[in-house]
């Protein structure tokens, strides 16, 4: 007689949660696909004088946040193979670092919104403001929501609750801050880097 | 002793994990190439080649990002395959969208067709078939 | 605060327990056995408890949405006619057809997925079911939150009224200054969440949770047509939701995404909103197909006909589904180009339906055929499907559409896909599955004559509304002149949806009068098998126990059920193998570990209505809202695990302890006498 079912001896061999993560990260390309086409559209849709997207775009400075959200993808990473060694003291200060850098890529958002509201573009000033804010809104949400995931962890961890036996669960948001990187080098590339 | 334990064990995470960090560093290398080109691009580049080379790069991070980081080209197929659905889906859909509404109307609607299918079913076909990955098959 | 396990109330329900009371019967949707409280129903995770949930909740909607027919009906039976004004006439064809595909088609599908997937794979329960319990608490909230737009702020005032799509700019505030939009935009939004996380959910239960044996070329057809249907939810809920996000943030906060004046395009919504339609009526469509293709092999004694081209026809309409989303706007001047290409793929998806037609009726043929109630249904669905299919191919040549288009020719088609293809299908699944639901038979008499009542009343409903399209009467309007020769087809038309009335409440009259029957002794007992079917839910107790399946079961081929009861003997006769009582799980195990019910999915699901009322009108509610859904989802997270072989990870669902694999019990060893 068989066991059958218990933990991993499911039907394709991996983990029910983990399927579930990357089923949904398969979803969530479809949302930014929309946002990102209805950017395209609307983003030149302006009148002459008004302000676009080569008055606004500040390069150098969103560059260095996008290295920072690259570099917390590798944190992410380190912080789960640490766990995956029990190493959980490293793993818990990779784990900060990742929500401590995500939280920086927020703040330069938060910076760059700011500075655009103050030369005298806002949500509503004129379509590219509209369909740009709303996309990087998006994803600003997805990275806040990834940063709860991870203190939430690091949080576990204080409490003496983050063992190796989370490793699965780390990994599965990892998967999920990994996929926001991975937007974001998308957007980074059409929104600020393609030739206006 | 416990600091040759530690630094036994800080120089072992560094091996072992060292395809992660050279990803990084291949990741920052490549953002900074893109950060280059536009600044290049304020020295008359034509505008196709700057596209063509900044979305080469963007595909190739992606792609470094989804293999190593989300360990695709070592996990079960069946992951890499509702990523590449996703994709092949909202590729096609939008950009036909967006061709409807008149985005990029000096292109030759062969390009637009080729441009529209070529890349899902590529990549699509090749990272669905290739990535096997560790726990894979079916009992 | 978590659900804290004591001896008095354990939180693993043991299966046959005597410890368990029996509750008070909820009405229509009793079993006979496990608990029954109210408490049972709304903190259960039970994916059978949750199906039947969804059924009666889609049903409920459905009679609703019906009701919204009639009166639109008796507004149209002559010309002039003054029952609804013209706003009110609006709202009500709108909330119709928010309410039938949002609200009843979809949840009705839900259900038979819910009930029956596991069953038809052999697991015990879904992926997630703490999961499922949230996505169904969710669905609920977003529909009485979108139905409550017909009371709040008066009645008829704020419901929405620009039709179950929502054009732009028509519903931005300018034209649209009721409040009836917002509550669309958010009431959709919400169930479209439902939809999204339920998808999710049963990808990774097909996927992940078969029995062993089973490949997925061995599944049941109604399996993977729901399959297919959650991958088309998964990817299309999104698009919808873009759609949605930017007509609320227009509304809301003024930002100008359909706003003409400031450069915007109107077009952008339909592309939007199409991308996610035509998806979505393959996933209103093919659950009912996946229905039917289980009851027709049954009821001919013989296997679906060409089981791989279902299979693969049911995947060829899924992905092209993706294809022709602009055959709905073959008027709103997209060009040329784009008419000609959608024309064109719209003629091809055509096809993999046609395979499906002709293979069912292939099953049929030479089959040894019983016309039961199901079997009436689901050749009726065939029927009836072929004939909003053509009028749909007709609409396809878009030169020809432009002249249907907006007339109730289209009303005509779509309502013979709707109607004809999932209602007559969900009906029939109905009288087909209900004796292996709660364990009684429907009565064969009442359900054949409301059969005839309901299927005559839909074509008397819908058939003249071809004509009337032709004629020229336009859709979307409340009235129309005298003179205008539509009068005669109208009335007909208004006398067939009192008949579609009257047969719904024939239905339930049958649910109740038999229930009442079965309980004075006075109808047989079904059994596992009352209409010796072919798969693997019919292999159990019925009403189903608790815990699914009293073994794991080693699956060899298609239609396992059926091959363990039948085999061949040397001449090639079918002769039974085995009876039902050797073959079916008799419920009897009382060890099985099962996923303990829990109240943070409620919980996290009454925050999303609040925070909608909060949109529209107090942003303190979306704050009360908002913590309710994160303090739900923390406690849901957080909820203490008793699985004492768990990894730390709150893996109720993965576990099956105590349902050990069968030994030995595989027919296919057994000597069969010839006969």
């Amino acid at each position: 007689m068989r066991r059958w079912l218990v933990s991993e001896e499911t039907t394709l061999g991996v983990s029910n949660d983990k399927l579930g993560m990357w089923v949904f990260l398969g979803s969530d390309c479809l949302l930014f696909g929309g946002l990102i086409s209805t950017y395209m559209l609307y983003k030149d849709r302006i009148g002459p004088n008004d302000l676009g997207a080569e008055e606004m775009f500040d390069i150098p400075f969103t560059s260095v946040s996008s290295f920072v959200l690259l570099m917390s993808s590798l944190t992410v990473v380190l912080a789960i193979t640490a766990l995956r060694r029990n190493d959980i003291r490293r793993s818990r200060i990779w784990l900060l670092s990742t929500a401590i850098l995500g939280a920086i890529f927020v703040g330069g958002q938060v910076y760059e919104f700011t500075v655009f509201y103050r030369e005298g573009l806002g949500y509503t000033t004129n379509l590219f403001g509209t369909a740009f804010f709303t996309l990087t809104g998006f994803h600003g949400v997805h990275v806040t929501v990834g940063i709860i995931f991870l203190m939430s962890m690091y949080i576990q961890s204080m409490r003496g609750k983050l063992t190796s036996a989370q490793e699965e669960r780390l990994e599965i948001i990892g998967l999920y801050w990994h996929f926001v990187d991975v937007v974001w080098i998308v957007i980074f590339t059409i929104v600020y880097l393609f030739p206006q | 002793m416990n600091t040759t334990e530690e630094t036994q064990i800080e120089e072992s995470w560094v091996k072992q994990d060292w395809i992660y960090i050279k990803t990084a560093l291949v990741l920052g290398a490549f953002t900074a190439i893109e950060v280059f080109t536009y600044f290049e691009s304020v020295h008359n580049a034509p505008e196709w080649l700057m596209v063509l080379t900044l979305s080469f790069l963007m595909v190739i991070k992606f792609f470094l990002v989804a293999a190593i980081f989300m360990h695709l080209r070592d996990d079960n197929a069946i992951f890499t395959r509702m990523m590449v659905m996703g994709m092949c889906i909202a590729w096609p859909v939008y950009f036909i969208m967006a061709f409807a509404m008149g985005f990029l109307p000096n292109w030759n609607v062969i390009i637009k067709v080729l441009f529209l299918f070529l890349p899902p079913v590529i990549t699509g076909s090749w990272l669905g078939f290739s990535f096997k990955g560790g726990d894979g098959g079916h009992h | 605060m978590a659900i804290v396990e004591n001896e008095e109330t354990p939180l693993e329900l043991e299966s046959g327990s005597e410890e368990i009371p029996a509750g008070k019967p909820l009405g229509a949707f009793t079993r006979p056995q496990g608990g029954n409280g109210w408490k049972d129903w709304l903190f259960t995770v039970d994916h059978k408890k949750i199906g039947i949930m969804y059924g009666a909740a889609g049903l409920l909607f459905f009679v609703i949405g019906g009701i919204y027919a009639l009166f639109m009906r008796l507004q149209l039976s002559r010309p002039g006619n003054s029952i609804l004004s013209a706003e009110t006439y609006n709202q009500v064809f709108t909330m119709h057809g928010v309410v039938m595909v949002f609200l009843a088609a979809i949840p009705l599908g839900a259900a038979f997925a819910n009930y029956l997937i596991p069953l038809q794979i052999g697991a015990r329960d879904v992926a997630f079911p703490r999961l499922n319990a949230f996505s169904f608490w969710v669905f609920l909230g977003g529909g009485l939150f979108l139905l409550s737009s017909m009371f709040i702020g008066g009645w008829w005032e704020n419901a929405p009224d620009g039709g179950w799509f929502a054009y732009s700019p028509n519903t931005g505030v300018l034209f649209s200054p009721s409040k009836g939009i917002d509550f669309f935009a958010i009431g959709l939004q919400i169930t479209g969440i439902a939809s999204l996380v339920g998808a999710i959910n049963l990808i990774v239960t097909v996927l992940n949770m078969r029995s062993p044996g089973m490949t997925l070329m061995k599944m049941p057809i109604l399996t993977w047509m729901l399959f297919i249907v959650q991958l088309l939810l998964l990817f299309a809920m999104p698009v919808i939701s873009v759609a949605l996000f930017l007509l609320t943030f227009d509304r809301l906060f003024d930002a100008n995404f359909f706003n003409v004046a400031e450069g915007a395009d109107p077009l952008l919504w339909q592309h939007l909103f199409w991308i996610f339609g035509h998806p979505e009526v393959y996933v209103l469509i093919l659950p009912s197909f996946g229905v039917i293709s289980e009851i027709i092999p049954t009821f001919s004694r013989k296997p679906i006909f060409g089981y791989p081209f279902m299979v693969f026809s049911g995947i060829a309409i899924g992905f092209m589904g993706w294809g022709v989303w602009a055959h709905h706007m073959f008027a709103s001047g997209v060009g040329p180009v784009a008419v000609a290409a959608f024309s064109i793929s719209t003629m091809f998806i055509a096809v993999p339906t046609g395979v499906k037609i002709l293979n069912w009726i292939a099953t049929m043929w030479g089959g040894r055929i019983r016309f039961t109630t199901p079997m009436l249904y689901a050749t009726s669905v065939v029927a009836m499907f072929t004939i909003g299919g053509l009028s749909g191919v007709t609409h396809s040549l878009a030169a020809a559409d432009t002249q249907q288009t907006d007339t109730y020719y289209i009303v005509a088609h779509f309502h013979y896909v709707i109607f004809g293809g999932i209602i007559l299908g969900f009906f029939g699944g109905f009288y087909f599955w209900w004796p292996k639901i709660f364990g009684y038979f429907l009565s064969e008499k009442i359900g054949k004559s409301s059969f005839w009542v309901m299927v005559i009343g839909f074509n008397l409903t819908f058939g003249p509304m071809h004509i009337l399209g032709l004629q020229g009467m336009s859709r979307r309007i409340q009235t129309y002149s005298q003179g205008q020769g539509f009068d005669f087809w109208n009335m007909i038309s208004t006398l067939g949806a009192f008949m579609i009335a009257i047969a719904t409440a024939m239905f339930i009259a049958n649910v109740i009068i038999s229930r009442r029957a079965f309980r004075a002794g006075k109808t047989a007992v079904p059994g596992p098998d009352p209409w010796d079917a072919r798969s693997l839910e019919w292999m159990t107790a019925s009403p189903v126990p608790e815990h699914n399946f009293d073994e794991v079961i080693q699956v060899e081929r298609q239609d396992e059920f059926w091959h363990r009861k039948w085999g061949r003997n040397e001449e090639g006769q079918v002769v039974r193998r085995a009876t039902v009582e050797e073959v079916a799980h008799d419920g009897s195990n009382t060890n099985v570990h099962l996923p303990a019910p829990s109240y943070w999915p409620l919980v996290a699901a009454t925050g999303l209505p609040i925070v909608g009322y909060g949109l529209i009108y107090n942003l303190w509610l979306c704050v009360l809202g908002g913590l309710l859904i994160l303090g739900g989802l923390y406690g849901w997270v957080f909820e203490p695990v008793d699985d004492p072989n768990a990894d730390g990870h709150d893996h109720h669902d993965d576990h099956n302890e105590g349902m050990e694999l069968e030994e030995g019990k595989n027919a296919l060893d057994e000597e069969v006498a010839s006969e």
